[in-house]
């Protein structure tokens, strides 16, 4: 998408992400790769590594195209894209969630490429599901001691509770500034699209880096406010690939107040343990349990829980309409989506499809969607 | 017409299960519908009847009303485009009853699925929009890298294809749903009954692998796909039954008589090929339709070799053992690098000339399948349908580009 002003610094660095992790791993920062939001990026923090969240362009190639299927949301197909092309290289591996059907197949696929010597980039599954049960509570936390073992072995050095104390308090002061700038931005004062950057370099730069941004970046002074005519409208459906769906949805007289895929608010309900006294072990029992008391996502909740979610979110941001954009094969927000509209309490449109795709009606038909919003709201 | 008497006593015996189920259900007998992935034996040792639910779309599928169910689950407000294989039974119990195949589908007491992919567990949920129906998941964990060839391993050293956290994970569930089941129904259930079930599963599964093994060695083959598959997935959902293991030992007896007569399905067998992926219920005579004019015979589905290779488990615990067979079913299936493997070894087992591959929205891997069997010297034809649902899939056009692909691997053209 073409921007039609000069981008600010929030919005360089969210475009140049992936560059400058390349060029930190230059200067001999390593650097993991996290596929997903069920990734705990604070171990990989508490291995001495540089928790790098994936965050690629809406571009297929056919090599991923053909390898991947056709019948997969594509984000999982724009990431083997970057995997493929070598412009992810420079990580020092890749942990994907089991947090949807195409990150599975995608961490399938990129073993099965490795094992082929097509890629050269090691691939790790993060096993952690989601049923609110102890038993699968159980086998994530045995999960996730594993997942440090593999760390380890990438970055030859140990996970112990004092590196995990140091990344805790470093990630807990992204995340102090994360909400305090969803606070700011439920008075009016940052758009959804500076909350999606602000998301997306809280997961891809450095904490101390990320944290001065974010906190500058929400500076009620530094920002325009978003009060006034715009549509305030929760947004839920397909996770974004990149801005674009952000920079028209509020390009058409809306703006996203809240959403419900992870690369927003979720973020901010998988807490972080505070217990300064905490060992290992407890650290990572309580980061499995986190995930599994955090917002309910599509692809792994319930309709009920995701329903329940949704009409919590509008409430909390004061919505005035829920929007549901979802792209092909993604299945888990159409499901959803009987229920989420019944339950929201305000009026509702869900957009499928070519919605989303670069195609010529794409503005068209989300400025529609909006106005009929408007009008009913 | 069916040429296995072993098929036509399935069907006999399943129309005949079927109406004993409905004259019980609707005496206030429960039930359960269960998804295939999920462990049926549980329900089996605490006798409570049960109906997979794979088995019901293929009849759905079969009596040609599948597009009228998906048509059902969209006026209930879910997507139509979606899950269809998993989604066809709760969308035929709207059908008008002159229309339901077999006198209807009851409403069941349970749902019990595995949350595979994004949607399988919403597909279930849905049915509990009814209070009365009541939805129990399984986790659905991913596959490891197995160290061998998974199915020389999976009948005793099944910790080594599978990992221990999974199969320890899912022997946890399957406690979970002992009690849930016990709650519910009043029942107890007997460890002793479920180790008896898995003893006359191995048993099945046993007659099942020398069944395979007869007719990968046969040349030409003996009996088509569309007799086998009901003759081996009959018995599958009856699995943990004096039946269902008598019915496999009847199959593999007939099978052996068969190729002891030198019977062949086409006397000038040309074209040997396999057909992986589920099968077309809509159009089982699809299987047979290049058997006179070009000598080719589908000589495998995954139906049999399933059966033979990925269920039997011999283990001293019976819901650990349990676990082990369903943990990773559908991995072995579909997920590299253990489905790959697989389908090389059982097309060179069974001398195959090449494959037609159904690629189905719902499954992961599938260009890893075809890549393996072209790179093994294996021509492959894929063919990108759900085989749930008719609105996606051109017959014609089928048959046309399978008739052109027969034509271009025929070794005597």
């Amino acid at each position: 998408m073409r921007h039609e002003s000069e981008p600010n610094e929030l919005e360089r660095t969210y475009l140049e992400l992936t560059a400058a992790a390349e060029r930190r791993s230059r200067i001999g920062a390593p650097l993991v790769g996290i596929v997903g939001r069920d990734v705990p990026a604070v171990l990989v923090s508490a291995a001495g590594a540089e928790p790098f969240r994936i965050c690629v362009s809406d571009e297929v190639s056919d090599e991923a195209s053909i390898i991947m299927g056709r019948a997969v949301d594509r984000t999982a197909a724009a990431v083997l894209t970057a995997v493929l092309s070598g412009s992810l290289d420079f990580l020092r591996g890749i942990l994907v969630s089991h947090d949807s059907e195409g990150s599975v197949r995608l961490f399938y696929t990129m073993q099965e490429l490795n094992r082929r010597g097509r890629i050269s980039i090691p691939v790790r599954m993060v096993d952690q599901v989601h049923l609110n049960r102890p038993e699968t509570l159980r086998f994530n936390h045995g999960q996730l001691s594993t997942l440090c073992d593999t760390l380890t072995e990438w970055t030859a050095r140990e996970i112990t509770k004092e590196t995990l104390a140091t990344a805790i308090a470093e990630h807990s002061a992204v995340r102090t500034a994360l909400s305090m700038m969803r606070e700011g931005r439920r008075r009016g004062h940052t758009t959804g699209l500076a909350a999606l950057h602000c998301y997306a370099i809280a997961a891809c730069v450095p904490p101390a880096e990320a944290d001065a941004i974010i906190s500058a970046a929400h500076n009620p002074a530094g920002t325009t406010s978003t009060a006034g005519t715009a549509l305030p409208i929760f947004l839920t459906g397909s996770a974004p690939i990149g801005d674009g769906l952000y920079r028209l949805i509020e390009s058409a007289g809306a703006v996203i107040i809240g959403e419900d895929h992870d690369w927003g608010d979720p973020i901010l309900s998988d807490v972080l343990p505070e217990d300064h006294s905490a060992t290992r072990d407890d650290v990572l029992l309580q980061l499995a349990a986190s995930r599994l008391h955090g917002a309910p996502a599509a692809a792994t909740s319930s309709m009920a829980a995701r329903a329940k979610a949704t009409h919590a979110g509008i409430e909390s941001t004061g919505a005035r309409a829920l929007l549901s954009i979802v792209r092909p094969h993604d299945e888990a927000p159409l499901w959803d989506w009987r229920h989420q509209s019944a339950t929201s309490g305000v009026p509702a449109v869900q957009l499928r499809e070519g919605a989303v795709n670069n195609s010529a009606d794409e503005p068209a038909s989300i400025r529609a969607a909006i106005e009929t919003l408007r009008a009913a709201a | 017409m069916t040429r296995l008497e072993s098929a036509s006593r399935a069907l006999t015996h399943q129309r005949e299960w079927f109406g004993q189920l409905r004259e019980a259900v609707a005496s206030g007998e429960s039930y359960a519908l269960v998804n295939a992935d999920a462990p049926q034996e549980i329900l089996r040792a605490m006798d409570i009847p049960y109906v997979v639910n794979q088995w019901w779309a293929s009849i759905v599928t079969a009596k040609q009303v599948a597009a009228a169910s998906l048509e059902a689950v969209a006026r209930l407000g879910y997507p139509d485009d979606s899950r269809q294989y998993d989604v066809l039974a709760l969308g035929s119990r709207a059908l008008e009853p002159d229309l339901a195949p077999w006198g209807g589908l009851p409403a069941p007491r349970f749902v019990i699925a595995e949350l595979s992919g994004d949607a399988t567990g919403k597909v279930f949920e849905a049915w509990t929009d009814d209070p009365a129906i009541e939805f129990f998941p399984y986790e659905r964990t991913t596959a490891i890298q197995p160290e061998g060839p998974w199915w020389e391993l999976v009948p005793h050293h099944w910790q080594q294809v599978f990992g221990s956290d999974r199969i320890e994970l899912m022997a946890a569930e399957n406690r979970l749903l002992i009690d849930f089941l016990e709650e519910r129904t009043g029942r107890t259930f007997q460890l002793d009954r479920l180790s008896q079930v898995m003893e006359l599963i191995n048993e099945q599964e046993e007659f099942n692998r020398q069944t395979r093994n007869l007719i990968a060695s046969a040349r030409p083959t003996p009996v088509r796909v569309s007799d086998t598959i009901p003759a081996v997935m009959l018995p599958q959902w009856h699995r943990g039954s004096e039946w269902g293991r008598d019915a496999a030992r009847d199959l593999r007896d007939e099978v052996a008589a068969l190729v002891s007569e030198g019977s062949a399905v086409v006397r000038s067998e040309r074209t040997r090929l396999m057909w992986v992926g589920r099968g077309l219920w809509g159009d089982t005579s699809l299987y047979q339709r290049f058997e006179e004019e070009h000598g080719a015979v589908f000589v495998w589905s995954m139906y049999l070799a399933i059966a033979a290779d990925g269920y039997i488990r011999y283990g001293s615990d019976p819901i650990t053992t349990l676990a082990a067979r369903f943990v990773g079913i559908t991995d072995l299936l579909y997920a590299p690098p253990l489905a790959p493997q697989w389908y090389v070894k059982e097309a060179r087992l069974h001398g195959v000339d090449g494959v037609v591959h159904l690629v189905a929205d719902d499954v992961p891997g599938a260009s890893f399948i075809t890549a393996a069997l072209q790179e093994a010297g294996v021509p492959v034809l894929e063919i990108r349908a759900s085989n749930a649902d008719p609105r996606t899939i051109d017959l014609a056009a089928v048959e046309a580009s399978m008739t052109k692909f027969i034509r271009g691997i025929d070794p005597t053209a």
